[in-house]
C-alpha cells in the first residue's frame, strides 16, 4: 500500500522501480553528498528519469505531464524569466480557467513562490522531468537564446567583440605604417632597412628574454608541480563540494565520445553535482545519436545548438549557459581524459587563490605522444606551453591566454562579462586577457588533461592556423585602445601581451623571411646584406639566430623532462621543422583573417590509432 | 640546504645587509690580497692580456669584432668588457676586479648555502670565507684567469648535481647544463673539470629518467654546451673562415709544463696515491662529507661523482702537460667540498668541525702550493711577501704606456704590448692592425702614423714578432725617415713622426724579398 508521507525511495522501491540494495547505496551516498536522493538515483542511473518524477508527482499529490506529449501554451512562458525557468526547473504550462498551471520538476517553496509572483495565488503546479522542461525552454526559446549567445557581447560590450575585425582607427593607423614604410624605402632605403631590421631583432629579443623568463619561473617545482596537493586534495568534504556544470561542446564527432563519457565518470567527484552538457549542432544527427546511444546517465544532458552563424564553438557554449545551473564551469573537448581529481584540485586552488581569481587553467596534454613526428612536437609544444610557460604568465602576472580545454570558471564571472566571444575563433585566449583586463586573475593549476594530439598536418594546419587566426583578433581586439589595455593589465602585463599574444603570432610570420634571406646568403655569400647589418645590428643578430634559436631548441628538449618523457626529449632536435609548419599555419591564419575572419576550421577527431584504442578501452569500460 | 636550483630560503639574518657585509668583507679580503701582489710588483701574463683586450674591444670596433669570438676563454673576456664599460674601471687592472668580485660573489654563495643548511652565522661565515678565499682560488685570481667565475659556475653545478639526483627537477638539470657551458668557457681547467665529469653525468641524473631514455638525459646536461661549440665554430667560421680558429688560442691559455702528477709519484700507483693526497689536503671537507652521508643513499651520489670527475680532470690535465700544478684543477673540488658540506647540514657534520675543516683545507692548499712552487705563484708569493713601501717604480712597458697616455695617433702591435696597452688606460688614438688604415701600411709598407712603438728584436723572442719589426726590420735600431725617437728605455722605443708626407717605403714586403 503506498503512502504519500513515504519518503521517496521508499516509494520507488514499493513500485518495484527501485532495488533495496540500491535505496541503500543511495541513501549511504547521500549522507556524505548532501544532495538530493532524486538527484542520487539519476547520477548513479538508478531509475529512470520519467518513474522518478512520476513517482515524485505521486508523492506530492500531484498530476504528472510529459511535455513533449502535451507541449506548453503559446504566450505563457516570457523569455526575460526564460534563464529563471532554467533555474528552478520550472515553467507556466497551461490556462485553467483563471489558474495558471505550471510544471515543474522541483517542486517545492522556491518553485511555488515563483510562480505565484508571476501568476498570483490561484497558480496550481504539475510536476515533469528536468529534461522535459530543459527540451521544452529550448524550443521556446531557440531565437532569443541564439541571439544572446551570438550577440550578447557585440551588443552589451562592443569594444571587447570581435565582430569587427579592426576599427576604423586602426585601419587608419595600418594606412599610415605602411605609407611612411613604403615612403621611408622609397626615399631611404637602406636606412628604412636597418630600422625595420632593428625592430625585428629587438622584437625577436624581447620574445626570447620573456620565453626564456617564462620557462624560468615555470620550472620551479615546488610552486608550479605542487601547487594543489594531495593532502588538499583529501581533506575536502564531498558535502561542501558546489555543483560544477561541465560544458563539451562537440560537432561532428561521435567517434570520439566514449572516451569522455568514460573519463567523466571516473572523475573523482559527487555524480549528482555534475551538471554535464553535451552541447551539439542541432543538425549533427550522427552526433546526437551517438550521445543518445550510449545510454549516458542522468547527469549527462545533451543541449542542441540551432543552426545560425557564425557556427562557432563559443557560440555553442553561449548557448548552453543558459541552461547551467553549476557554481563553476568547466569546458572539456570531445576526446578529453581529465585526470580524476581534477575538479577538486580547482575547487582547492580557486579557495587558495581568493575571490578576484575567475578562471584556473588545467595543463593540457596528449595520450598519444608517441604516435609520429608530429604528435611528438606538438606533445613537446604543449608540454612547454602549459607545464612552464603559463604557470610562469602566472606567476608575473601577465594575461593568460586560455587553452581551449580544462579552464574552470566561477559562473557568476563568467555570466556578468557575457562569456565568449562567438566572433572570435580563439574565444578561450580572448577570454583570458578580458578577464585580466577587467580586474580578475587567471590562475593554473597542476592537473592535467589529456587530449588526442593532431596527427595529421594537413589537419595540424587547419587547427594552428585557426588558433593563430584568433590570437590576431585577440590582439586586434584588445590594443584597440593601448593606452587602456596598459592601465588595465599594468607594465608586465602590457608588455607580456605584446611579446607573448603578439609575439606568438608575429614569430610566425617573420621567420622564414628571415629563414630565406639568411639560406640566399649562404648560398650566394658575398657582402651584399653588410649594408643593413651595421655592428651593433649584426651582432643582436646573431644572439637572436645563435642564442635565440639554440635556446628554444634546448627549451624544446627540457620540455618534457618534467612529465619524464625522456624519450621525447631527442626530438626536440628537430623542433626547426615544427617552427616551418606554424608559418604555414600563420601565413593561412593572415590569409583566412583577411578573407573569412569568422570562419571556424574544424579540427577533426578520432584520427588517430591511439585515441581508436582508447574509444576501444572506453566501449569496454561499460560493456558496449 | 634546499638543493633546487631556484633560489631557496636563507636564515632569517641573512638578510640583504648579511649579504652585502659579507659581500664587502669578502671583497676588501679578495682585493686586499690582490693589491698586495700589485703592490709587490707582481701583474700576471693573464691580467696585462685581458685588460687590454677589455680596453681595445670596448674602444675599438673591429677590434672587438675579431675577438669576440675568438678569445678564449670566452666569459671573461666578456666579464671584463662589460667591467671596461663601467666608467672609471679602466683605471684598475680589470680582470683582477672582475675576479674579486665574482670571489666576493663566491663567498656570498656559499655562506648563504651554509646558513640555508642550518649553520649558524658565525660558522657559516668563517667556512664561506676559508673555502671562497682558498689558497688556490686567490692565487689564480691573482693571476688574472677566469677562475672565479668558473668556481662560481661550479657551486652552481654541484647544487644543482644535488637536487638532479635527489628531486630529479628540470630547473636543476637546466641550471647543471647551464654551469656546464660556464665551466667551459670560463677557464681551461674548467673545460678539463667538465671531460673529467662526463663519465659521471649519468649517475647524476635521476635512475628512472636515464632508464627511459639514456640519450634524451645526456642532451638534456650536454645541449648548451654542443649548443655553445656550434655556436663558436660558426661564429669561427663567419668572422674568421676557420670553425676552430678560437682553439689557436689553447696553447696561450693552457700553460704546459711537465706532468707534476707523474713527477712525485714516480709510479701510476704512487702518482694515484699523490693526487689523492693533494686533494684531500686541499679540500678534506669532501671525505668528512662523504663519510657523514654514507648513508644518505642518493645524497652521497650526487656529492661523490662530482668529486670524482674534478680527480679526473687533474689527472687528464697533468698527463696532457696542462695543469702546471695540482691547484689549478683541484680548485674546482672546493666548491664541491662546500656545497656538500651544505647538504652534509649542521646535525651530521657540527659546525665546529666545518670551520675546522675548512680551515685544513686552506693550510692543505697553502702547502700544496708551496710543494709544487710554479713560476707564477712564486712571483705571485713573493709579490704578497714584500714589506710594504714606496710604490714599486714602473716597467719599462708601464713607463712608454704612461708616456703615451696623452698622445694619439700611435701603431702598436697589441700581440706584445699589453702593458703598455694597459698603462695607457685607452683605446681612441690607437692604431691597431685590426685597422683598415694599418693594414694598408702595413701592405703599402708606408708608414703614416704619428707614433710607432717597437720592442727590441735582439730581445725577448716576442720583440722578433712584433709585426712592425718584421715590416720594418731596422726601425728599432736606425729609424726612420721622417720619424724621430721620442721615448727609449730598456728595450722599448717610440719613434714620433716629424714630417707630414708618408715615410718612405722600405720597398717589397720581405717574403718577396726572400730567396
Amino acid at each position: 500500500m503506498l503512502s504519500q508521507n513515504q519518503p521517496i525511495g521508499e516509494l520507488l522501491v514499493a513500485k518495484g522501480l527501485l532495488t533495496v540494495e540500491r535505496l541503500e547505496k543511495a541513501l549511504s551516498v547521500q549522507k556524505s553528498w548532501h544532495v538530493r536522493f532524486g538527484d542520487i538515483l539519476l547520477a548513479l542511473g538508478y531509475v529512470r528519469p520519467r518513474d522518478l518524477y512520476s513517482t515524485l508527482a505521486e508523492r506530492f499529490t500531484l498530476p504528472f505531464v510529459d511535455l513533449m506529449a502535451e507541449p506548453p501554451e503559446d504566450g505563457l512562458a516570457v523569455a526575460e524569466d526564460a534563464d529563471t525557468y532554467a533555474d528552478l526547473l520550472v515553467l507556466p504550462w497551461r490556462r485553467d480557467g483563471e489558474a495558471v498551471v505550471v510544471a515543474t520538476a522541483d517542486p517545492g517553496p522556491r518553485t511555488l513562490q515563483f510562480a505565484r509572483s508571476r501568476f498570483g495565488p490561484k497558480v496550481r503546479m504539475v510536476v515533469t522531468s528536468k529534461f522535459d522542461i530543459l527540451w521544452t525552454l529550448q524550443r521556446t526559446f531557440e531565437t532569443e537564446y541564439s541571439h544572446e549567445a551570438v550577440y550578447g557581447l557585440a551588443e552589451i560590450d562592443p569594444e571587447n567583440s570581435a565582430k569587427t575585425v579592426i576599427t576604423p582607427q586602426q585601419g587608419v593607423f595600418f594606412y599610415l605604417m605602411v605609407s611612411v614604410l613604403l615612403l621611408g624605402l622609397a626615399l631611404a632605403p637602406v636606412a628604412t632597412a636597418i630600422a625595420l631590421n632593428l625592430v625585428m631583432g629587438l622584437f625577436y629579443l624581447g620574445n626570447f628574454f620573456l620565453k626564456l623568463t617564462l620557462v624560468w619561473f615555470g620550472s620551479d617545482t615546488t610552486y608550479v608541480d605542487r601547487k594543489v596537493t594531495d593532502a588538499e586534495v583529501r581533506a575536502l568534504k564531498d558535502e561542501d563540494l558546489p555543483v560544477f556544470t561541465i560544458l563539451v561542446p562537440m560537432y561532428k564527432e561521435p567517434e570520439v565520445l566514449p572516451i569522455l563519457a568514460a573519463a567523466l565518470r571516473r572523475l573523482d567527484y559527487p555524480l549528482a553535482k555534475l551538471d554535464i552538457k553535451l552541447v551539439l549542432e542541432a543538425g549533427d544527427r550522427d552526433t546526437i545519436d551517438a550521445a543518445k546511444s550510449l545510454g549516458l546517465e542522468g547527469v549527462f544532458e545533451i543541449i542542441r545548438v540551432p543552426a545560425s552563424k557564425p557556427q562557432t564553438k563559443p557560440k555553442a557554449c553561449n548557448y548552453a549557459l543558459h541552461f547551467s545551473r553549476g557554481d563553476f564551469l568547466v569546458i572539456f573537448d570531445a576526446e578529453d581524459q581529465p585526470e580524476p581529481d581534477q575538479l577538486k584540485k580547482v575547487i582547492v586552488a580557486f579557495n587558495k587563490a581568493g575571490p578576484k581569481t575567475a578562471c584556473i587553467q588545467c595543463r593540457l596534454n596528449y595520450f598519444n605522444a608517441g604516435e609520429n613526428w608530429l604528435t611528438r612536437m606538438f606533445t613537446l609544444d604543449y608540454s612547454l606551453w602549459f607545464d612552464f610557460m603559463l604557470p610562469g604568465l602566472e606567476r608575473l602576472r601577465i594575461p593568460i591566454p586560455l587553452g581551449g580545454t580544462s579552464n574552470h570558471f566561477r559562473m557568476d564571472v563568467l555570466r556578468n562579462l557575457r562569456a565568449w566571444d562567438p566572433f572570435n575563433v580563439t574565444e578561450d585566449a580572448d577570454l583570458g586577457v578580458r578577464l585580466t583586463q577587467k580586474g580578475y586573475r587567471v590562475g593554473v593549476v597542476n592537473s592535467t588533461t589529456f587530449e588526442e594530439a593532431n596527427c595529421s598536418i594537413p589537419n595540424w594546419i587547419r587547427q594552428r592556423s585557426r588558433w593563430i587566426k584568433g590570437y590576431m583578433q585577440t590582439y586586434l581586439v584588445h590594443m584597440r585602445h593601448p593606452l587602456r589595455l596598459y592601465k588595465s593589465i599594468g607594465h608586465a602585463g602590457f608588455w607580456g601581451f605584446q611579446f607573448f599574444i603578439g609575439g606568438t603570432m608575429l614569430s610566425g610570420i617573420l621567420n622564414p623571411l628571415f629563414w630565406a634571406f639568411y639560406a640566399l646568403w649562404l648560398v650566394v655569400g658575398g657582402d651584399w646584406l653588410d649594408p643593413v647589418f651595421p655592428p651593433v645590428l649584426l651582432y643582436l643578430s646573431l644572439i637572436n639566430l645563435i642564442l635565440g634559436n639554440g635556446l628554444f631548441t634546448y627549451l624544446s628538449i627540457l620540455a618534457p623532462v618534467k612529465r619524464g618523457w625522456m624519450t621525447l626529449a631527442p626530438w626536440g632536435l628537430t623542433v626547426a621543422g615544427y617552427w616551418a609548419l606554424m608559418s604555414v599555419a600563420a601565413y593561412k591564419g593572415l590569409w583566412q583573417l583577411i578573407r573569412n575572419p569568422f570562419y571556424w576550421e574544424k579540427t577533426q577527431h578520432g584520427l588517430s590509432k591511439v585515441a581508436q584504442q582508447e574509444v576501444a578501452k572506453a566501449l569496454a569500460s561499460v560493456g558496449k | 640546504m634546499r638543493a633546487a636550483s631556484h633560489p631557496g630560503r636563507a636564515a632569517p639574518f641573512f638578510g640583504p645587509l648579511f649579504s652585502a657585509a659579507v659581500f664587502i668583507g669578502a671583497l676588501l679580503l679578495a682585493g686586499g690580497v690582490a693589491e698586495m701582489a700589485l703592490t709587490g710588483g707582481f701583474m700576471g701574463g693573464a691580467t696585462l692580456a685581458g685588460w687590454r683586450d677589455a680596453i681595445l674591444s670596448a674602444g675599438d670596433g673591429p677590434y672587438f669584432r675579431h675577438h669576440f669570438a675568438t678569445s678564449y676563454p670566452l666569459l671573461p673576456y666578456y666579464l671584463n668588457l662589460v667591467a671596461a664599460w663601467i666608467p672609471g674601471m679602466d683605471t684598475l687592472p680589470i680582470p683582477l676586479a672582475v675576479d674579486t668580485l665574482c670571489l666576493a660573489a663566491l663567498a656570498v654563495t656559499l655562506v648563504r648555502g651554509f646558513t640555508q643548511a642550518g649553520y649558524g652565522a658565525g660558522a657559516a661565515l668563517a667556512a664561506g670565507l676559508l673555502l671562497a678565499l682558498h689558497p688556490y682560488a686567490l692565487a689564480e685570481a691573482g693571476q688574472g684567469n677566469g677562475i672565479a667565475p668558473a668556481l662560481l659556475a661550479m657551486v652552481w653545478f654541484s647544487r644543482a648535481a644535488i637536487a638532479m639526483r635527489v628531486e630529479g627537477g628540470v630547473d636543476a638539470m637546466a641550471v647543471a647544463g647551464g654551469s656546464l657551458v660556464l665551466l667551459f668557457l670560463a677557464d681551461p681547467a674548467g673545460a678539463f673539470v667538465l671531460i673529467g665529469m662526463l663519465p659521471f653525468l649519468a649517475g647524476l641524473l635521476p635512475p628512472a629518467l636515464i632508464v627511459s631514455s639514456a640519450v634524451g638525459g645526456f642532451l638534456v646536461l650536454l645541449f648548451p654546451v654542443a649548443l655553445s661549440l656550434a655556436a663558436l665554430a660558426y661564429l669561427n667560421w663567419l668572422f674568421h673562415g676557420h670553425a676552430l680558429a678560437f682553439l689557436a688560442q689553447l696553447p696561450d691559455v693552457a700553460v704546459g709544463g711537465t706532468p707534476w702528477l707523474l713527477g712525485p709519484g714516480g709510479t701510476p700507483l704512487g702518482a694515484l696515491g699523490m693526487g689523492l693526497g693533494t686533494a684531500l689536503a686541499s679540500a678534506p671537507l669532501i671525505l668528512a662529507s662523504l663519510a657523514a652521508l654514507r648513508r644518505a643513499g642518493l645524497l652521497v651520489t650526487a656529492v661523490l661523482l662530482p668529486a670524482v670527475g674534478v680527480f679526473c680532470a687533474l689527472v687528464l690535465a697533468s698527463l696532457t702537460d696542462r695543469a702546471p700544478y695540482p691547484g689549478t684543477v683541484l680548485a674546482f673540488l672546493v666548491p664541491v667540498a662546500a656545497v656538500g658540506a651544505a647538504a652534509t647540514g649542521p646535525r651530521r657534520l657540527r659546525p665546529l668541525y666545518l670551520c675546522l675543516l675548512a680551515l685544513a683545507g686552506w693550510a692543505g692548499g697553502a702547502a700544496v702550493m708551496a710543494l709544487y712552487p710554479t713560476p707564477d705563484t712564486l712571483a705571485w708569493r713573493a709579490a704578497l711577501a714584500r714589506p710594504a713601501g714606496a710604490p714599486p717604480a714602473p716597467t719599462a712597458e708601464q713607463a712608454v704606456g704612461l708616456f703615451l697616455r696623452g698622445v694619439d695617433d700611435v701603431a702598436l702591435d697589441p700581440a706584445g704590448t699589453a702593458a703598455i696597452i694597459d698603462a695607457r688606460g685607452r683605446a681612441d688614438g690607437l692604431v691597431l692592425p685590426t685597422s683598415d688604415r694599418l693594414k694598408a701600411t702595413l701592405l703599402m709598407r708606408r708608414l703614416d702614423a704619428g707614433y710607432v712603438v717597437l720592442p727590441d728584436p735582439e730581445g725577448a723572442p716576442a720583440a722578433r714578432q712584433d709585426m712592425f719589426n718584421q715590416a720594418f726590420p731596422t726601425f728599432y735600431a736606425e729609424g726612420r725617415d721622417g720619424y724621430r725617437l721620442a721615448f727609449d728605455r730598456a728595450g722599448w722605443r717610440v719613434y714620433q713622426r716629424v714630417s707630414a708626407a708618408p715615410a718612405a717605403s722600405d720597398g717589397p714586403a720581405p717574403r718577396e724579398r726572400a730567396p
